[in-house]
């Protein structure tokens, strides 16, 4: 009986809980939380920062590029192979659809659709095309070689694929159409003899180079077709148009940037990313918090951290590479093997990203624009702890990419040896005595 | 038997069930927290003392009480309460609910009764949410924090009553106080544009230290009691769990308690009682930063019992009584704070005296104030409601 009742009081006793009341806030001192800012240069916390590029190629790159003496250095070509097509369809006398395998084709026309909010130059802009008369491999293209691959290394007659004779030239004058709407499409006519000698489908020394005559502009393509004219053998008063798109185009670029560089280089295509090696025993690093008290110093691993950025400063981008399109910067550790090169670590969990898209412009000389931030708080907040992920210790490296790789050819460049800002919080539970 | 125990189970089962259950009081805040004596429904409806009364008494203030007991029992004292906080302007609702008392007697012989007890002593519990502005950086963000507090001291007390004589009864008891605080301080952001992640600490401290009480109880038997008491205790040590939070040691005062009841006539009795907290003022910590002051302390009440309701075998007492005391902490720069209360009380018993089953509700209006400073000017005041309900069982 008596146990019965006992053990009804500890029941009981258990079944507490609290609910916090709105007042009495004031009767609290108002610095037994506190929460504060530390900026700690570079020096303070890394240990290294490198920036890594040919995550991808140019080859498969969603546009093509054209450019001559940009930003006084760069130079680039776009190349592509056409099919001609062996059979086309009309409409004979009688209007039936017939197919027709031995056309005569009597012209065409490159059109090369330009992504005009990313492209830059002095309007008008004269373009030439050129025939490629060597054979060549789009997978490895380059402004030196015709083919670049293992054990076959093959040189340009010409660099930049330029070892072929013009074939005609356009402008683009950015003018509008009858409908208002800016011009975006460059056409530069193909003559039949050319076609004649892209049908040929047996050698891979044919194609067409693109290049920019007028120098200073870079433009950037979404798309490239050649239009060709036809007349069908059973209807030779008829032109048919037909449309062929090139299998893998590709633009080569002069100069190449090295594989590696010592600055926070991140986008591109190919595509830089920057690691950061952090310093061991971040946990036990002192810091100063002048917020809190003149002689307030906390060791990072005693106080909570409420927020961790890479504070980046933007510097001018290398000649003829400044970003075209914006970005957005995304934090990922790095998951290292003692087996592995740095550069080729998998990347681990995402830990961050920027709040906003970088703007082209914020990468042009001289580049002094506004801090870029990426934040980092989980990734420093698992050094501080020092505690094991998974029965290891955390990683201290870290990543900065586009969180879209690929898909701009300019990069962002920025001052090497980054600040780190920390927004750390710490409760002083004797002020609560 | 087995009966009333089953009712007596459902009826607490039920109403720790319905009972909130949140801090008790903002006075909480200072020092060790509020202080929560050890006593039973009855006695709070007499003043609140705990001791010298005349009949049933399960209060844990003076061994010498339960002298004479002739039945094995347990004691168990259940405390619901609301309080309304107000402090500059802006009022705020609290809840609580505890068991100031669980008692085991036992009487090994006529002149010979043993007690094992655990009584509550101090009371820590209570939760606050603060809004404010933090500068951080170039920036000011607003921030929420809540600190919540949940714990306190209690006294596990061994204790062995002798009955010399039926007018001379003395008492000795001995324990440990003991008791935890979890102190949890959780700090949000409103601002969530850079992504500010919230802010938690959880500290625990664990409460020790031994006290020792002798008593001495005088009786004309069924006029007069006259009852005291002197309690002495070691500091309390305060060893924190986790490395953040730090040890500290905290002064425990002198207690000297006294009290009486006399019969004014065949149905009604007065109580009269007092106790004293000595130490002075003086810092109540060690650690030299910490800002809690503590003081010397009275604490008075009385009141009056009725018994003429009911028969010889079924009594229904009527209580009405008051107390006033002064609260012991206080932080550094603030006025001591008071409490007072006013009290109705009920009674049932199965058999008078030493019945089978005994049952008593006390029901308190009471208030609070005090803690005035030159940050809270108007300083912290509460209003209460306060249920304490006893059930006692005995056997044979």
């Amino acid at each position: 009986m008596k146990l019965r009742i006992a053990l009804a009081v500890l029941v009981i006793g258990s079944c507490g809980r609290e609910v916090p009341t709105g007042v009495g806030g004031s009767l609290l001192p108002e610095d037994a939380v506190r929460t504060f800012e530390v900026l700690l240069d570079g020096s303070a916390w890394l240990v290294r920062d490198t920036a890594f590029s040919k995550f991808d190629r140019a080859f498969g790159a969603p546009f093509l590029i054209v450019a001559e003496n940009f930003d006084g250095a760069l130079d680039a070509h776009t190349l592509a192979r056409f099919g001609i097509p062996a059979v086309i369809a009309a409409l004979d006398s009688t209007g039936v659809s017939r197919n027709d395998s031995t056309p005569v084709f009597i012209g065409g026309r490159v059109v090369l659709q330009l992504d005009t909010l990313r492209s830059s130059g002095d309007l008008p802009i004269l373009m030439r095309i050129h025939r490629i008369t060597e054979s060549w491999d789009p997978a490895t293209a380059s402004w030196t070689h015709r083919v670049d691959s293992a054990g076959n290394r093959q040189t340009w007659a010409q660099p930049g694929a330029l070892g072929g004779p013009a074939i005609d030239t356009a402008s683009w004058t950015g003018a509008v159409d009858s409908l208002g709407v800016r011009v975006d499409s460059l056409v530069i006519p193909v003559d039949s003899q050319t076609i004649a000698a892209w049908s040929d489908t047996t050698t891979n020394a044919r194609g067409v180079v693109i290049t920019m005559v007028t120098p200073g502009g870079r433009l950037r393509s979404s798309d490239l077709v050649l239009r060709l004219d036809a007349r069908p053998t059973f209807r030779p008063d008829t032109i048919v148009t037909v449309t062929s798109r090139p299998s893998d185009p590709v633009f080569i670029y002069d100069p190449v940037l090295p594989d590696a560089a010592p600055t926070p280089f991140i986008g591109g295509r190919p595509s830089w990313r920057t690691y950061f090696e952090v310093r061991d025993g971040l946990d036990t690093l002192s810091i100063a918090c002048p917020e809190v008290s003149a002689t307030c110093r906390v060791r990072l691993g005693d106080v909570n951290v409420t927020y961790a950025g890479i504070q980046l400063q933007p510097a001018p981008a290398p000649p003829g590479f400044a970003p075209q399109d914006s970005l957005r910067i995304g934090a990922q550790t790095l998951v290292l093997s003692e087996f592995t090169p740095i550069e080729r670590s998998p990347l681990g969990q995402g830990v961050g990203a920027t709040r906003r898209f970088l703007q082209p412009a914020e990468f042009r000389p001289p580049a002094d624009g506004p801090l870029v931030e990426v934040p980092i708080t989980e990734f420093v907040a698992a050094l501080a702890a020092d505690t094991l992920v998974d029965g290891a210790p955390p990683s201290r490296w870290i990543g900065l990419l586009p969180l879209v790789e690929g898909v701009d050819f300019g990069l962002a460049a920025f001052q090497p040896s980054p600040v780190l800002r920390l927004i750390l919080t710490i409760a002083n539970e004797l002020q609560l005595r | 038997m087995k009966r009333s125990t089953g009712i007596i189970g459902t009826t607490l089962c039920t109403l720790a069930l319905a009972a909130p259950l949140a801090g008790q009081s903002l006075f909480a805040t200072r020092g060790l927290g509020l202080p929560s004596p050890a006593v039973d429904a009855r006695a709070r409806a007499l003043g609140g003392i705990g001791l010298g009364l005349i009949g049933l008494n399960s209060s844990l203030v003076n061994p010498a009480d339960i002298a004479g007991l002739g039945r094995r029992g347990i004691a168990a004292v259940l405390q619901p309460s609301t309080a309304a906080s107000e402090i500059g302007g802006e009022r705020g609702d609290l809840e609580a609910s505890r068991f100031p008392v669980v008692r085991l007697m036992y009487p090994f012989s006529s002149r010979f009764v043993a007690s094992l007890g655990y009584g509550s002593l101090l009371e820590q519990s209570w939760g606050v949410t603060q809004d404010r502005m933090e500068q951080i950086g170039a920036d000011s963000v607003a921030v929420t924090d809540v600190i919540q507090s949940n714990g306190g001291i209690a006294r596990l007390s061994l204790g062995v009553a002798f009955q010399v004589s039926p007018v001379l009864s003395f008492g000795v008891a001995g324990g440990s106080h003991t008791g935890n605080l979890d102190r949890r301080i959780t700090r949000t952001f409103s601002d969530t544009t850079i992504g500010l992640l919230p802010f938690e600490t959880r500290l625990t401290w664990d409460y020790r230290g031994l006290f020792a009480t002798g008593g001495v109880r005088l009786d004309v038997p069924d006029v007069v009691r006259l009852s005291a008491s002197l309690t002495l205790s070691e500091d309390i040590e305060i060893d924190g769990r986790e490395e953040d939070a730090r040890d500290d040691r905290a002064k425990m005062p002198v207690r000297i308690n006294a009290g009486a009841s006399g019969a004014l006539s065949s149905t009604l009795l007065l109580a009269l009682g007092g106790e004293y907290s000595g130490g002075g003022t003086a810092p109540l910590f060690q650690a030299t930063d910490a800002t809690a002051m503590r003081r010397s302390t009275w604490r008075l009440g009385g009141g009056f019992e009725y018994e003429g309701i009911g028969s010889a075998a079924r009594a229904l007492p009527i209580r009405l009584g008051a107390s006033w005391s002064q609260l012991p902490y206080y932080a550094a720069g603030e006025t001591p704070a008071t409490e007072w209360s006013a009290a109705l009380g009920f009674g049932f018993r199965v058999q008078p005296v030493q019945g089978l089953a005994v049952g008593d509700l006390t029901i308190e209006r009471g208030g609070r104030s005090g803690l005035e400073s030159t940050a809270v000017p108007t300083g912290l005041s509460e209003s209460f409601w306060r249920v304490t309900i006893s059930l006692s069982l005995f056997g044979n």
